[in-house]
């Protein structure tokens, strides 16, 4: 139960018993139904968490001990016992569809043990009879027999295993972009139960869990993405419009029974606008070179660019969505991708491996931080004004190894720094006091 | 509502069905490799990784897995093609050519290629480990090592070759199964 929706209808049954709207006694009833409604919603929210946990663990148990190899046993009884847990796993399955299916817990906890067994049944059958083959066409095949559980089941963790599965049978072809590729249709398949999810579900622990699993996945394969040989510094704009999107649908307005599936989101997007600011100071990350782009002709190409396509013209839907919600601060976050571009397009169109471009980030980190302190100032509020601190300090760490400075000049910067971060400090602290 | 529900245990049963098809379809194709192929003993030379995913395993290295560029063919990393295999006067398979379609009449494995240096082809052979107990494994590197020294290159993998597919029967260590020559080495240690 969202609780800043509970918080609010707690402040209006006061006012509503007093202009006679509805009495005392239904403001109590109305306050206690709503109270035991969200204690009991913990209890299977409980279930969930342990059950899951628990049918992980021993699923993993099982596979470990499958590890260590039963080289005792003949080869006959090796396979029956090969088959043992997939069979296991889908008596349970069966069971809780027809008996318990009302029961969360129950269904996402047989399905993980289901999803795992079947990991381990292909396993202990390739070790049965020493099959070699590349550990990708087993990662594809484990995560094709387990997705329709997903469904199947209303699972979440079978999803978030399936998501896992085909990020790293990605890494297998760094390089083959038409290989990589096939990540999104595949991705796309566990969509539509996450959307589900989000519209039916009362409790954030499953939605959550899957937009933390989407955001650290489309994180990953950024790095197996992008073939930079025929697109050059395209992985700019990749990461920085991927950062962008996350942030924004952190902080979209929609209309969920919970809003703590884009929690995710936002803290990544957050963190990794920030690491791409940083990173983009740093003018020789700027050397390439549009003539050495590749020709249309290439398959590959094609992709990239409907790929960087997607990914903004996502961000840019995201913003004007958003455009109306978001504070000066958020502006500066979701402002990095529109930088990213400008920056590339003046290393392809002006000159490449200027100073110009990083340059202009940090600017925009100092920018930045200057609001932060700013507004953590004004609003009386630590934590933007220690982080605004921060972000500068680490900008002056980070320009002081690039230039050559003397020791004894940069030993001075810090300790200035330091002190003034104490002293902001201190005076921010004897203010709050002095208006308490 | 029962409809729905009766339609999603139909498709759960199907899902099911593939479950454990899949892994029932890998035995059964091994099963019949290993009792109606053709046998063939390839020298090895193991070294020792580790596949977190599927246990612990010897990975086999072959003599066999360098053969010359066939003429009017153009190879490069990661071509598949089928490598012929008969077998030598030593009693030990030799790889006899390298063919992009199945020749007719003879053992073939579907191999790799590894890469290519100059002339020479390295393929990568369907029948690299061998999967043993960990502790197994580690021993069966340290027994190998005593038994390749250059006058005395006595291991080999016992392989069943059918249509193609490859699969090993056993691990030898100078004639003497694998597992009972580490089951040895144990009991000497102790």
């Amino acid at each position: 139960m969202n609780k800043k929706y509970l918080q609010w209808l707690y402040g209006q049954l006061p006012e509503l018993a007093n202009k006679g709207m509805i009495t005392q006694q239904n403001a109590e009833q109305i306050r206690q139904y709503y109270e035991g409604l969200s204690i009991s919603s913990k209890k299977p929210l409980a279930l969930i968490i342990f059950g899951t946990i628990g049918t992980f663990l021993i699923g993993l148990g099982i596979i470990l001990l499958f590890a260590h190899n039963w080289e005792q046993l003949s080869r006959a009884t090796r396979t029956v016992l090969s088959l043992m847990p997939t069979a296991a796993g889908i008596l349970l399955c069966g069971w809780v569809l027809l008996k318990k299916n009302d029961i969360m817990a129950l269904r996402e906890s047989t399905a993980t043990f289901l999803s795992l067994m079947v990991g381990a049944s292909l396993a202990l059958v390739c070790q049965t009879y020493h099959i070699s083959g590349d550990s990708a066409d087993f990662i594809m095949t484990w995560m094709l027999l387990i997705v329709p559980l997903v469904y199947l089941m209303d699972a979440t963790i079978p999803a978030v295993i399936f998501l896992a599965g085909i990020t790293s049978w990605t890494y297998h072809f760094w390089g083959d972009t038409l290989k990589v590729f096939l990540y999104w249709p595949l991705a796309a398949i566990v969509v539509p139960h996450f959307v589900r999810s989000l519209r039916k579900e009362m409790y954030a622990v499953r939605s959550s869990l899957f937009a933390l699993a989407a955001a650290l996945s489309v994180f990953l394969i950024s790095f197996v993405m992008l073939n930079q040989k025929n697109l050059p510094g395209s992985w700019i704009i990749f990461h920085s419009g991927i950062f962008g999107m996350f942030y924004l649908i952190g902080k979209l307005d929609v209309d969920t029974p919970s809003r703590h599936w884009q929690a995710p989101f936002l803290f990544i997007g957050r963190i990794g606008i920030l690491i791409m600011a940083f990173i983009l100071t740093y003018h020789m990350l700027w050397d390439f070179d549009i003539s050495k782009m590749g020709s249309f002709s290439d398959i590959g190409l094609l992709l990239n660019t409907a790929l960087l396509v997607g990914i903004m013209s996502i961000y840019a839907f995201l913003a004007i969505r958003s455009q109306k919600s978001l504070e000066v601060e958020d502006v500066f976050y979701a402002a990095l991708p529109l930088m990213a571009i400008f920056g590339c397009l003046f290393t392809y169109l002006v000159e490449p491996l200027s100073a110009v471009p990083a340059i202009l980030f940090d600017v925009y980190i100092l920018a930045f931080s200057v609001r932060y302190i700013s507004g953590g100032i004004k609003q009386s509020r630590f934590d933007k004004l220690n982080t605004g601190i921060l972000i500068l300090t680490v900008l002056i760490i980070l320009r002081f190894f690039d230039i050559n400075i003397g020791f004894t000049l940069k030993g001075l910067t810090f300790i200035i720094l330091g002190i003034g971060f104490l002293v902001v400090n201190i005076a921010m602290l004897r203010r709050r006091e002095g208006k308490a | 509502m029962k409809n729905k529900q009766a339609i999603i245990f139909f498709l759960f049963l199907v899902v099911a069905f593939l479950q454990l098809a899949t892994p029932f379809a890998l035995i059964r194709k091994h099963e019949a490799i290993l009792k109606e192929g053709k046998t063939f003993k390839f020298r090895t030379a193991p070294i020792d990784p580790f596949d977190a995913f599927r246990g612990r395993y010897v990975a086999l290295g072959f003599e066999q897995d360098k053969v010359l560029m066939p003429e009017g063919m153009d190879l490069k990393s990661d071509d598949k093609v089928c490598a012929s295999v008969t077998t030598g006067e030593d009693g030990f398979a030799r790889i006899s050519g390298l063919n992009k379609y199945p020749p007719i009449g003879l053992s073939y494995m579907k191999v790799k290629v590894r890469y290519t240096s100059g002339k020479d082809v390295f393929l990568d052979l369907p029948i690299d480990r061998y999967y043993m107990e960990e502790e197994a494994a580690k021993l069966a590197e340290t027994v190998y090592r005593a038994h390749s020294r250059a006058d005395k290159r006595d291991a080999y993998a016992v392989v069943c070759i059918k249509d193609g597919d490859a699969a090993i029967d056993k691990l030898y260590i100078g004639d003497r199964p694998i597992e009972d020559v580490i089951r040895e080495a144990v009991q000497t240690s102790k």
